[in-house]
């Protein structure tokens, strides 16, 4: 009897407990997370920086959780990886795979689903403009990088003396249409426009199609004193030969690398030694230990081995994605298309012009108050919190992110 | 020197010459430039040839006894950047990330082998499967970010000129010596003909292939740390991208093979990678794109395996020839001596 006794209040100390639980949940009522999944064609260093940020500032800001892909090459990886995630249950897609095709296949796979879909790319899809879970793209801005590089390559330029640029395009061919990559396609076309207004040259052809030429070679400038080489492609060791080789011959002083600059340094350290002649380097770098380094490392000659920079704000296009994203899973895609259309939202790279001014911008995108678009930014950007935000609003804020001294001074 | 032995250093070195003439008149003709205008292309020439060369003896170890292991490149990945981060946060430098590299390729190599021999699945497969295994140690103690060596200090004495040669003349030494004076080397050779009659005849098959493995593994790891050195960084990868570098080291070994003929594996190896990046150079200073390079490389490469396959063709072709003429000339004689024979 005695044991029945206490079986029957052992059972209903755990159908207490089990109760308990459950009206404690009720009583909190937690809001469920968004699921996004995210595609990427990164890895390494720059990479894991973003994905940082994705987890610890964006994931508690916007209460969402996100569903990370290994690193994608087309369209078919982005619509493998996008089956996965609706699978687990994503709501949503940010992808950075930028081919017409994988734009296209991923926006119509997601429309399918009804899952919402945005790109990080420069150059809008008009085929898949008009679904109604396609909330955009979001990348390098053309006019943004070409300014940036013309802003760069101005002070290098400014010595009043004659200059010869040896330029790795890496995927810049096609970059225009979608078949490269559009940021490489836009900072070769700066560098080209900032050359051609300081020299005055007569280009042989329309500067989209030197840099559509697959096929490496110096371009025709109508000045014998000013040359450019430009390398395409994406084979480094074939690419730093090249530079090698060219630079070898005295005719070149300035290298610019549309990105892994950092490869070419010890080739081009040898040909310093060697011809005892300093090369500059200008090249798209992100706020990363590798950049500082650049800045604070000299070579044969005494100067920095980076003398200019664009840095890719790196986080930028992130934010802006997420919070689009947040926007339309809260109700307001609406808000986030112009007149049921998607739109291209443009983001500015920063000129930096030396060491000095990589000091400040160093600082950024290293924590919660350094983020170029923390928490605070965030919220600003919800229609939830003001219900007048608009993809105006977006256009707006990204605006005001090209000027990284307000930056500078707003974070400090 | 004898005459036989003259013969072949000429025949030997002619590889090397033929394929540098015929890129110096193309790029002089084309371009109005030399394949290699200064001491620093020389350089990085060497040092992209002792690279290849240790890439080919990687491959060749376990290729010539009928083993394809698809994972060197994901050991090379997994060796060069656990080896080069863990020296790093060491705090060390120079000739130790090369120490490092080597006893984590030998370390990567080992597994490899032993995965083998335990699972008996076939070469291929398992060098996919292990690969794609391999590929994420890397990715995970790195959290992603790879090798990055870009303004470390003290790695001068591993991009030194000298330095490579002097490596890859120990490599080549020692691969030398192992196939051609031990025990080992004779065992390989057996194995080569017959993996039944080498098991039945009392060679151990299996300890064997481990420890080709467990060598091909540390050859290609201290080939990448060298590459690494100077482009400064090595990106994790996963999905067996890592194989790329591997592959295009496929030409190399074979034409070694090839080359070996007239003196040994080690120097054909040698040879056959001088050549390969010769034409490589050639391409390059022809200015012509990524693409049509790669073309051009594997065109010449099957054009060469087709020869390889065919190259007794023709001459057995003519001794047959010679057979069927000498049996008719046999045949008429006897015939004119019989007939003499019945007139008398």
């Amino acid at each position: 009897m005695k044991k029945a006794w206490m079986s029957f209040w052992v059972c209903l100390m755990i159908m207490g407990s089990l109760f308990a639980n459950g009206s404690g949940e009720k009583g909190k009522t937690a809001s469920p997370k968004f699921k996004i999944a995210v595609a990427t064609i990164f890895e390494g260093e720059n990479w894991e920086i973003q994905k940082s940020y994705y987890e610890h500032e964006l994931g508690p800001t916007l209460n969402m959780e996100f569903m990370f892909s290994e690193k994608l090459s087309d369209a078919n990886g982005l619509v493998d990886f996008m089956e996965k995630a609706y699978a687990a249950g994503c709501q949503g897609t940010i992808s950075y795979v930028t081919s017409n095709d994988a734009v296209a296949q991923g926006a119509r796979k997601a429309e399918e689903w009804g899952m919402y879909f945005i790109t990080q790319n420069s150059a809008l899809n008009k085929t898949v403009a008009g679904l109604s879970h396609n909330l955009g793209h979001c990348g390098a801005s053309a006019t943004g990088m070409g300014d940036a590089y013309a802003d760069a390559f101005g002070k290098l330029l400014s010595d009043g003396k004659n200059h010869s640029v040896y330029i790795f395009s890496g995927a810049a061919v096609g970059g225009a249409i979608g078949q490269g990559a559009a940021s490489h396609y836009y900072s070769v076309y700066g560098m080209l426009s900032a050359m051609q207004k300081r020299y005055n040259l007569t280009y042989s052809q329309s500067i989209d199609a030197i840099i559509n030429n697959q096929n490496p070679g110096e371009v025709k400038t109508g000045n014998a004193n000013v040359k450019i080489y430009i390398y395409p492609g994406l084979d480094i060791p074939g690419a730093i030969k090249s530079a090698q080789s060219q630079f070898q011959s005295g005719d070149y002083d300035i290298f610019a690398a549309v990105f892994n600059y950092s490869s070419f340094a010890n080739a081009l350290s040898g040909v310093e030694s060697s011809l005892n002649k300093d090369i500059k380097i200008i090249g798209t770098a992100s706020i990363e230990a590798q950049t500082a380094t650049g800045f604070s490392t000299l070579d044969p000659t005494g100067d920095t081995i980076l003398n200019a920079a664009v840095i890719n704000p790196l986080n930028v296009a992130n934010g802006i994605c997420a919070s689009i994203m947040y926007n339309a899973l809260t109700g307001h895609a609406d808000a986030m298309r112009d007149n049921g259309s998607a739109v291209l939202f443009k983001v500015n790279p920063w000129a930096c012009s030396g060491a000095d001014v990589y000091k400040g911008i160093s600082k950024l995108d290293k924590s919660h108050e350094t983020y170029v678009l923390n928490s605070e930014d965030l919220k600003k950007l919800l229609c939830v919190n003001d219900p007048g935000v608009t993809f105006k609003t977006m256009e707006k804020k990204l605006l005001e992110l090209a000027d990284v001294n307000a930056i500078l001074a707003a974070k400090s | 020197m004898n005459a036989k032995k003259l013969k072949n250093v000429l025949y030997t070195i002619a590889f090397p010459l033929a394929v540098y003439a015929v890129m110096e008149l193309l790029c002089f003709c084309v371009r109005d430039r030399h394949v290699l205008s200064s001491m620093l292309d020389v350089q990085t020439i060497i040092r992209d040839t002792g690279s290849s060369a240790m890439i080919a003896f990687g491959l060749s170890l376990n290729l010539s006894s009928g083993r394809y292991d698809l994972s060197l490149g994901a050991q090379r990945l997994a060796g060069t950047i656990i080896g080069g981060v863990l020296a790093l946060q060491l705090g060390l430098s120079g000739i130790w990330f090369l120490v490092f590299a080597l006893l984590f390729g030998l370390l990567f190599g080992f597994l490899t082998g032993l995965a083998f021999v335990i699972t008996r699945v076939p070469p291929m497969v398992l060098g996919v499967g292990i690969g794609l295994v391999w590929e994420c140690f890397p990715y995970k103690i790195s959290q992603g970010k790879g090798l990055n060596l870009f303004g470390v200090t003290g790695m001068e004495v591993i991009n030194n000129t000298s330095f490579t040669i002097a490596v890859v003349i120990i490599v080549a030494a020692f691969i030398y010596i192992l196939s051609n004076m031990t025990k080992f080397g004779y065992q390989m050779k057996a194995i080569q003909g017959s993996q039944l009659i080498s098991q039945n005849s009392g060679i151990n098959i299996f300890s064997h292939a481990v420890i080709c493995y467990t060598l091909a593994g540390g050859l290609v790891c201290l080939a990448g740390m060298i590459d690494t050195v100077f482009t400064t960084q090595l990106t994790s990868s996963l999905g067996l991208a890592s194989s790329g570098p591997i592959n295009k080291n496929m030409f190399p070994m074979m034409l070694g093979g090839f080359i070996g003929i007239w003196t040994n594996q080690s120097i054909g190896v040698i040879v056959a990678s001088l050549c390969v990046n010769l034409l490589s150079y050639g391409l390059i200073t022809l200015e012509l794109s990524e693409a049509n390079s790669s073309v051009v490389n594997s065109v010449l490469f099957v054009l060469f395996l087709v020869f390889l396959a065919n190259r007794y063709v023709l001459k057995n072709k003519r001794m047959e020839q010679e057979r069927i003429a000498l049996a008719k000339k046999r045949r008429r004689e006897l015939a004119e001596m019989t007939a003499g024979a019945c007139i008398w």
